[in-house]
């Protein structure tokens, strides 16, 4: 018997109870869209929270500190400085250079007077204070540690872009569902430097208008102020190029302020680490918590794809179950196939045939649905976030999801109608007509 | 050929969901011309000082920065009340050139009224200083209030005709706002 026979009759025979085939299709792609809504939800719930554990930048990251590692660096999580040590480009070239290491962001934090806005949003003055401006390479926004609540980072090289944190919200009276309202103000921002003034030693300002383009959820670098490297680096040069070089305004002598550097994996975390601390600096990643975080996020994924492939079992059984009948009702048609010469092995496949074909159909709506469910979860959590002035999620869709999510159901069918399909190729010719 | 719609309707549903894009992503904008306007005020009359806290935050050099300039200048208050040109020689020109100026404001009498500068002195040393000014390429107004005494009134308009400065006679000394508009128009800097 061709395989062309055997889908036609196969095919033949689901037409005859449409309701039962549409019945048992259901009940695969409701299990599937289950396993998939569920494993899509895991995956983006995990990938949210190592996020922002790691502050919004990758979770391989590691700050590193200008200053020499104590003893034990490598084992802690925090920096544990020693005696200061400068940072600059040839640093960055030795840290570039190990084997683990796949990005290197420089950071400059610099102490800035800020002047402007003179009034909250609500009327109150405020008056001028001191700030510490942090510049990074904004031309990698992945890479930093910084998680945007609304607007943009400042544009790279920008002189006139500023984003702001939370702190500086809270600053101007507003919390974090209020961020837009900051989009578009403008800061008066000074570098000031010590000079020998008629009177004594005086503070000199330099002084810039910037732009707030964005917000970001967390303090970055010990800052409230987030702008270009170039702009930061600027700034710092006129401070240090003071009396004191800078020291009375607390700016660092360190060219870079601290580097955030991008490990090849979460694995190499530690590795990187060393290696970083047997070049001289000490470093800082949370990489004990997030392997305790990514431990039980892995517990409760599992739990949650075993209730999906429960539902999907049970799928299963229910296509055995349904073929159990069709054979039940179609005893005599299989004693004619096989007295006018069907073999075993014909009838086997017709029923096999029968069971994939539910069980693909069925994974395919089912994965269909349970994309759709996850959107919808995602809509519904994203608008929840978006109440409390937090950064939405981008729905991580898994490719396995969509190749299990249509492969398992039909391997899982196919096993569910192997019994069935067994007992129905077994029957003997005789016995079945005479049934 | 139903059936066929139906598999590629599936198939863009698949495909849909693929798409999804990032919330949090962050927005392509291009980078912002270089600094162009770079400009210090230098002085010892009614320029103020530089203190972040105090009422001075709205004197007019401050407000030429903020209400005149482009949004890419960088400002430097370098005046300093009741100095001289000469102490401005060694205080403030040296600060103000490390600046690479393109616009400085210039405004000294009362230190050197008050202190009784010759005016030849005087004259040689704004001569000097806006001469420094102008020979770094800044575009220079020298301001001087109505009322000072003609002698170094005339010195301040003598040194900065030489140099191509324009020069702006303040009426209204305390007219903060005023004073930014006339060196505005002098500078023919939008208003």
């Amino acid at each position: 018997m061709s395989w062309r026979d055997v889908a036609a009759l196969a095919s033949r025979n689901a037409g005859r109870r449409p309701g039962r085939v549409v019945l048992t299709v259901l009940a695969v792609a409701l299990a599937t869209a289950l396993l998939t809504a569920l494993v899509t939800i895991a995956r983006t719930a995990e990938t949210r929270v190592l996020d922002q554990v790691a502050e919004g930048g990758p979770v391989s990251g590691i700050s590193v500190s200008p200053a020499e590692p104590s003893e034990d660096q490598a084992d802690q999580d925090v920096a544990r400085g020693g005696d200061f040590r400068a940072i600059d480009d040839a640093v960055i070239s030795d840290v570039l250079d190990l084997p683990t290491v796949r990005e290197v962001l420089p950071v400059v934090s610099t102490p800035v007077f800020v002047v402007r806005p003179f009034e909250r949003p609500d009327g109150r003055r405020i008056g001028g204070f001191r700030e510490r401006a942090v510049g990074v390479d904004t031309s990698r926004p992945t890479l930093i540690p910084v998680t945007p609540l609304a607007g943009r980072l400042p544009a790279p090289g920008s002189m006139v872009d500023v984003a702001v944190t939370e702190s500086y919200l809270r600053r101007m009276g507003l919390d974090r569902t209020e961020a837009e309202q900051i989009l578009g103000t403008e800061i008066e921002l000074g570098a000031g430097r010590l000079v020998d003034g008629p009177g004594g030693q005086e503070i000199s300002g330099r002084w810039r208008r910037l732009q707030v383009v964005g917000v970001v959820a967390q303090g970055a670098g010990g800052g409230q102020l987030v702008v270009s490297l170039e702009l930061a680096r600027s700034d710092q040069a006129w401070t240090t190029s003071g009396t004191d070089g800078g020291v009375e305004l607390d700016a660092s002598a360190s060219p870079y302020t601290g580097l955030f550097v991008v490990a090849k994996g979460i694995d190499q975390v530690g590795p990187t680490r060393e290696a970083i601390a047997r070049l001289g600096f000490a470093s800082s990643a949370p990489e004990n918590l997030i392997a305790s975080v990514d431990n039980y996020l892995g517990v409760v994924e599992i739990v949650l794809a075993a209730v999906g492939l429960i539902a999907l079992v049970v799928a299963a059984l229910g296509i055995a179950n349904a073929l159990l009948a069709a054979i039940r009702e179609r005893r005599r048609e299989i004693g004619v196939l096989k007295a006018i010469g069907a073999r075993d092995r014909d009838v086997l496949r017709i029923f096999l045939l029968e069971a994939g074909v539910l069980g693909f159909v069925g994974g395919i709506i089912g994965t269909g649905i349970g994309i759709l469910a996850s959107q919808v979860v995602g809509a519904i959590v994203n608008g929840y976030l978006a109440d409390q002035g937090l950064a939405g999620i981008a729905l991580v869709l898994p490719p396995e999801v969509f190749v299990g999510g249509v492969v398992g159901p039909t391997l899982l069918a196919v096993a569910g109608g192997l019994l069935p399909a067994r007992r129905a190729s077994r029957l003997s010719p005789r016995e079945a007509v005479s049934a | 050929m139903r059936r066929a719609g139906f598999a590629v309707l599936v198939l863009c549903g698949l495909l849909g969901a693929c798409g999804l894009g990032d919330p949090a992503a962050t927005p392509t904008v291009t980078t912002d011309p270089p600094v162009v306007v770079s400009y210090v005020a230098i002085g010892g009359d009614r320029s103020g000082d530089d203190d972040p806290d105090s009422q001075r935050r709205q004197v007019w050099p401050r407000l030429l920065f903020r209400e005149h300039l482009p949004a890419q200048a960088v400002f430097a208050l370098l005046s300093r009340p009741g100095a001289t040109v000469e102490e401005a020689l060694r205080s403030q020109l040296p600060g103000a050139l490390e600046l690479e100026p393109t616009v400085a404001t210039v405004w000294f009498t009362a230190g050197d009224v008050e202190q009784s500068t010759p005016v030849d002195r005087y004259r040689a040393d704004l001569d000097e200083l806006v001469g420094a000014l102008a020979d770094f390429g800044a575009d220079v107004v020298v301001l001087f209030e109505a009322g000072t005494p003609s002698a170094y009134a005339e010195a301040a308009q003598t040194v900065a005709g030489a140099h191509g400065a324009a020069v702006v006679e303040v009426a209204e000394p305390g007219d903060q706002g005023q004073i930014a508009a006339q060196v505005a128009e002098a500078l023919a800097l939008p208003e």
